[in-house]
């Protein structure tokens, strides 16, 4: 224990001296953490602009563009004369969309024939573009419905009563934060691991780590690693709860099972990290293969784009990523509750935990002992 | 003009000669050009499974409940009575949606009662929650008007432009590519520095023509990975390209400098190679994030907006985006090319800066710093 003990103490002294690896470890998470909250500052998508191609010029069509304006997705900003013009304004990135009220669409109204409202938006961006084509759909047959109400008629006999589960207001922020914030978690966890351990290697220090752990193999990994674990469970708490807190998610899961999704995410993270760098034994490699598993890891985790609607390929490498695991754990801890199970994710991370240290078992002692080893960058 | 272009050869030849370089300038793009499209290349959504909760047991809600099947984004997985059921389904995340078929459902329709449909969808993912509701929508708009017989007072027609199947990889892979490029070439520039001498032959030649020659050099070599990944690699994958060669080279033109000499700047303050590298791999996503094509920069925070005028990438994506795959012209995007120049400009300033710095200062010091394991580590 007091061995375990030194090694921590000796960390904890060489994290004070390597500037990278502390300001890695808090001040650049959690100036980051903002940054991404920054992002989803609006929650939802509002207010997006949109030119208006009038044709008609009459009363009516004047209130058409009211239609838009009472949408929450779209923002009248200009008054285009013809196509041309509708066209430049959305390549030249200064509307999404265009709103285009045909000539004669008040006469048209007036005898029930039943004019078409154009909406040209652009899906390049098809957050902002199917957001706002869904939000107009939605004024124009709102509209529709006031209008066949106010000539006596029945309106559409079906409609729609949407709820959305688990993120009542389909808040961006809600849905995407988290993936952004444990993505983020998983690159300071991978990344500082091999950083910690690389150094020693291409410092020539780990005889002098193995030292400090009075020359018991298990005493010098474990002095290194657990205080890492520790740290990088608070840090979740804290990065996770400035999500909750930010965004008034309410978190409807038990705190045990809580504390346990977040040490099985770290924990695997952890184990993965050191595979990268127990098996090259080189910083620079084990960065670069950790920078480039972790750093893409959100686009593989299922929340962007679902598991199920992926290739072959991605669905494959996605299930050998922690965060992708960690994702469910995270949606059932926060949004859903505890009437979800969570053991198939937890026993994903754990067999990802388990393969990645039997792979690193044999290496971890040598890495402490075999000068060969030592010295690559 | 003479000296540029020894700069740029001299800088080219370092690019070809040091491995980490090599790696990084040459081959990264290659390896994430191929690599990053994967998760989304089937572009849809399809068959989210829906579970139908039918408790009206007619025609017309098995009618329902078969177009629904039919619809491209889902698919009925199941239909029963038990709402709890239908919703445990849910929070397993086995089923995306639940669709409730009231009793009288039938009856209501017939009579031109209003009849509602209640339509749960998953909100912890986004995709899946809009192709439920669209799906749902569209079907129950289409069997309306179907027993109606009449059409609306009014009706929206939508047209998507530029991509209209709403594909996923046509929207994210370009400015995925862009932000390759820019990666790549920060932490290769950040290499190519720890890879030259600190009194390499290269101190001789003037600061501008050591800025101006690996601009130069990483401009040619990098408008060849810019043709490997839009035109080699959209191909590949089939992923459209609409832009004008010319015009799509003028625009990165202004990209790749200000992304050099950003590089340029941010080498000559660190001098080890291992930061960028970590740097790389923190800020790559929220790289992507502040340039608006996650989440629509109108709806970010106006600080948020102004830090993410200071990286490349934003104007890089947002005017590619613009021209590559608008197919807009150099006016139409003139906004963020001037912005990419103006960039290029302080970067370069800064860079021409900090290289005269670090040539005036004593020699004494630079001695030290290149025996001391630099800012960046702990003494050996």
């Amino acid at each position: 224990m007091n061995r375990v003990l030194a090694v921590a103490e000796r960390e904890w002294r060489r994290v004070m001296a390597m500037p990278v690896l502390w300001l890695l470890l808090l001040p650049i998470p959690l100036a980051m953490t903002l940054v991404l909250g920054g992002i989803f500052h609006g929650e939802v998508v509002r207010d997006l602009p949109v030119a208006v191609l009038d044709l008609d010029r009459s009363t009516t069509s004047r209130t058409a563009t009211r239609w838009l304006e009472s949408t929450r997705g779209g923002h009248v900003v200009a008054h285009v004369e013809d196509l041309g013009e509708a066209r430049s304004e959305i390549l030249d990135g200064k509307a999404y969309a265009v709103l285009v009220i045909p000539r004669h669409f008040e006469r048209d109204l007036g005898q029930g024939r039943s004019p078409h409202v154009a909406l040209l938006y652009s899906d390049q961006n098809i957050t902002a573009g199917n957001n706002l084509s869904a939000d107009v759909a939605r004024g124009v047959s709102t509209a529709a419905g006031t209008i066949v109400a106010s000539r006596g008629r029945e309106p559409a006999p079906i409609r729609v009563d949407l709820h959305v589960l688990f993120n009542p207001g389909a808040n961006y922020g809600w849905a995407l934060l988290i993936l952004f914030i444990a993505g983020l978690l998983q690159v300071v966890i991978g990344v500082s691991t091999v950083y910690a351990v690389g150094r020693e290697l291409a410092d020539r220090s780990a005889a002098e780590w193995l030292d400090a752990a009075g020359g018991s193999t298990l005493s010098a990994w474990v002095g290194k690693l657990l205080p890492y674990t520790v740290f990088h469970c608070v840090l979740t708490v804290l990065l996770v709860g400035i999500y909750v807190v930010w965004f008034r998610v309410p978190v409807h899961g038990s705190v045990p099972r809580l504390g346990l999704s977040i040490l099985a995410f770290v924990v695997a993270s952890q184990a993965l990290a050191l595979l990268l760098i127990a098996g090259t034994a080189s910083q620079e490699k084990g960065l670069t293969l950790a920078s480039f598993i972790f750093g893409p890891a959100a686009a593989f985790s299922g929340v962007t784009f679902p598991l199920q609607a992926m290739t072959g390929f991605g669905y494959a490498w996605a299930q050998f990523i922690p965060l992708t695991h960690a994702m469910k754990l995270a949606r059932v801890g926060i949004n859903v509750g505890d009437q979800a199970p969570i053991a198939a994710p937890l026993l994903a991370l754990a067999t990802i935990t388990v393969v990645t240290m039997a792979l690193s078992f044999r290496r971890l002692p040598r890495l402490l002992r075999d000068p060969a080893l030592w010295g690559r960058e | 003009m003479r000296t540029l272009l020894d700069c740029t050869v001299a800088a080219f030849r370092r690019i070809l000669s040091h491995r980490g370089t090599l790696g990084v300038l040459v081959l990264g793009t290659i390896l994430y050009g191929f690599f990053y499209p994967t998760p989304y290349l089937h572009q849809v959504v399809r068959d989210v499974p829906v579970v139908v909760v039918d408790r009206d047991h007619t025609p017309l809600s098995r009618q329902f409940s078969r177009w629904l099947d039919a619809s491209e984004g889902v698919a009925v997985s199941a239909r029963i009575e038990d709402l709890e059921v239908a919703r445990d389904a849910v929070r397993k995340a086995d089923a995306g949606g639940i669709v409730l078929i009231p009793e009288d459902f039938e009856r209501q329709v017939l009579r031109r009662e209003p009849a509602y449909l209640t339509t749960y969808a998953d909100g912890s993912y986004l995709q899946i929650y809009s192709t439920v509701n669209r799906s749902v929508n569209t079907v129950a708009a289409t069997i309306g008007a179907v027993i109606a017989r009449s059409r609306p007072p009014v009706t929206l027609a939508g047209w998507p432009l530029f991509n209209p199947i709403g594909g996923y990889a046509t929207f994210i892979v370009p400015a995925v590519f862009i932000l390759v490029l820019q990666q790549t070439l920060l932490i290769g520039v950040g290499a190519l520095r720890v890879a030259e001498p600190d009194t390499g032959g290269e101190d001789r030649a003037p600061v501008w023509a050591v800025l101006g020659g690996k601009s130069v050099a990483l401009v040619l070599l990098y408008l060849l990975h810019a043709a490997f990944l839009f035109l080699a690699a959209f191909r590949i994958y089939d992923l459209p390209f609409r832009g004008a060669l010319l015009t799509t080279t003028v625009f990165l033109i202004p990209f790749i400098i200000a992304t050099t000499l950003l590089g340029i700047a941010i080498a000559e303050l660190f001098e080890r190679s291992d930061s960028p590298i970590v740097a790389y791999a923190l800020f790559t996503i929220p790289a992507l994030m502040l340039s608006g094509v996650s989440f629509p920069v109108e709806a970010q925070a106006g600080w948020v907006r102004a830090l993410a005028t200071v990286l490349p990438s934003t104007f890089g994506i947002r005017g590619f985006t613009q021209v590559g795959e608008m197919g807009a012209t150099l006016g139409e995007a003139s906004h963020p090319w001037i912005a990419l120049w103006v960039q290029a400009l302080v970067y370069g300033t800064i860079a021409a800066w900090l290289m005269y710095r670090r040539r005036a200062a004593p020699r004494a010091e630079s001695l030290e710093r290149s025996t001391a394991s630099g800012s960046w580590g702990i003494q050996r």
